[in-house]
């Protein structure tokens, strides 16, 4: 009734729609990087809607199901291969004892997920089987065994297509963040204008923005923060905050990623480039 | 009020109440009381209601679809809080040690503000502190009420690792790790107590909000049995 893991891969962890009842106690909201694909993955099987999966970052899995179930690979593209051969995503494999599933490399995206029938089972802290430490443990290891219910039926679930146009974007939709009316014209030109690239910097908690900005602005009190939140550090460095960010935060919000533009920005890679489209959800000014 | 008010939607699902006044005891019990009348009028579209010092973050379970008709909700129970105070709550002791195996960054404080380290350590233990919010780290409290003498900015490079229990010091505030993680406190002290259990889901912190404390001198053999023996800390 379970996953062993072979090869763990890079940052690998379950995770579901996130913990929505922590914020109070510090605690991140967490939850999938891309929740659109998170989410299609496990409708493809016919799961509850906050079902675990197991997300995992670009490369290096081998994992060997103990168990029958139904399993769906969410992925933009990649190198997968079930006993050898080669499978793909978006495809319901009925699974027996014994099966090994290697997951050599995404060729698209950062983040793909592996979800079984039902879902995984692991303890829910705050509602959430996300992973996030010190809440549970940080991510996966080599050795490590997942648990799912076994299922034996003859039906994984539907087949829908996936839109994968949603990831061909390359203009981000934002909101004006809190501190935004502060910028000078200049920034605010330069936000709504020029092209912008991503940092190497990337992981659960923030993505760093290649191209710095001049910025004169003072440092906020510390102030409440997001999933998607743009901070704009002294040094002049914008930082978007993904979906471990911390609750609070203490440099200026200019920007506010959408719940769309999150999940398109989490699977671009490092060095990929975009403009922001401003939307209009809070054009009011003080 | 109003002048000072913005109720600005933050995202699809969040609207933030943030008020542009002095930071005090006063804006933190009125905050704590809004936060509280919000629950009760709304408890079925939102999901949960976080403040820090000065605002406060609504997060909703939908997409809010009529964000003119929620702000003039807001403005509505901004202007009927009620004004009691907080309840009095007793002051907890936090038990800390000051020496310098716990307070890494003791003699830096003590060259950037020009006190003694025990005048650091007898300043930090003298006044009682309000807790503003739990931020930054699961079970982190923002203290509020640090002797002004004491404040010192954050180190210019980051600590890639903290222990658990190190209290520090970040300008005016004062604060303590409840687990270990990078930052860029000054480091003075440790407590042996622990402020935050993932279990105890209903009360994973052990403070909350408009709580008061003071801290406790101990020397690192107290430090070492409480360590030991948690069970023994009487708050």
């Amino acid at each position: 009734m379970s996953i062993y893991i072979h090869k763990a891969g890079l940052y690998s962890s379950l995770q579901d729609k996130g913990r929505f009842v922590g914020m109070t106690y510090g605690v991140p909201i967490s939850g999938a990087m891309d929740q659109n694909l998170y989410h299609f993955t496990n409708t493809m099987l016919e799961n509850p809607a906050n079902s675990s999966s197991m997300e995992f970052y670009q490369q290096g899995l081998e994992l060997e199901f103990t168990s029958p179930t139904f399993m769906c690979i969410g992925a933009l593209g990649g190198d997968f291969k079930l006993n050898d051969k080669p499978v793909d995503p978006f495809e319901i494999i009925k699974i027996k004892k014994g099966d090994f599933l290697k997951i050599k490399q995404l060729t698209s995206g950062n983040w793909g997920y592996i979800a079984v029938k039902g879902g995984f089972e692991s303890e829910r802290p705050f509602n959430s089987q996300s992973f996030y430490k010190p809440i549970t443990k940080r991510q996966f290891e080599n050795d490590d065994v997942l648990i799912y219910k076994a299922f034996d039926g003859e039906s994984g679930g539907e087949s829908p297509v996936f839109d994968m146009s949603y990831y061909r974007a390359s203009e981000l939709e934002v909101f004006e963040g809190p501190e935004f009316y502060k910028l000078s014209q200049t920034l605010d030109y330069q936000l709504k204008h020029a092209e912008f690239s991503l940092s190497t910097s990337l992981n659960r908690m923030a993505y760093q923005i290649q191209e710095r900005l001049v910025n004169d602005l003072e440092e906020i009190i510390t102030g409440p923060v997001l999933p998607g939140t743009v901070q704009f550090t002294p040094a002049g460095k914008m930082i978007v905050l993904m979906r471990d960010a911390q609750v609070t935060g203490g440099y200026p919000r200019i920007l506010q990623f959408s719940e769309k533009s999150i999940n398109q920005l989490s699977q671009m890679r490092v060095k990929s480039k975009f403009t922001f489209k401003f939307s209009g959800i809070n054009s009011e000014k003080i | 009020m109003s002048e000072s008010t913005r109720i600005f939607q933050l995202s699809e699902r969040s609207i933030l109440i943030e008020f542009n006044r002095d930071i005090t005891k006063n804006l933190l019990y009125f905050l704590l009381n809004l936060k509280e009348d919000i629950f009760l009028n709304k408890s079925e579209h939102i999901l949960q209601v976080t403040n820090t010092y000065n605002s406060l973050l609504v997060v909703y379970k939908f997409t809010i679809n009529n964000f003119n008709s929620e702000k003039n909700n807001y403005f509505e129970l901004i202007s009927n809080v009620s004004t009691t105070d907080m309840p009095k709550s007793s002051t907890r002791k936090i038990p800390v040690c000051y020496e310098l195996d716990f307070g890494l960054d003791l003699e830096e404080v003590s060259k950037k503000t020009g006190l003694s380290i025990s005048e650091i350590i007898k300043r930090h233990t003298h006044p009682i502190y309000t807790v503003y919010f739990i931020g930054f780290l699961p079970g982190f409290p923002y203290l509020g009420g640090m002797d002004s003498s004491l404040f010192c900015r954050r180190k210019p490079n980051p600590r890639s690792k903290i222990n658990s229990g190190s209290v520090g010091i970040a300008g005016s505030q004062t604060g303590i790790y409840p687990s270990s993680s990078p930052g860029g406190w000054q480091i003075i002290g440790r407590t042996p107590l622990s402020l935050f259990d993932s279990h105890k889901t209903d009360t994973p912190c052990v403070l909350s909000p408009g709580d008061s404390l003071q801290f406790e001198s101990i020397t690192k053999e107290e430090f070492d049995n409480l360590h030991s023996h948690p069970s023994d800390i009487k708050l």
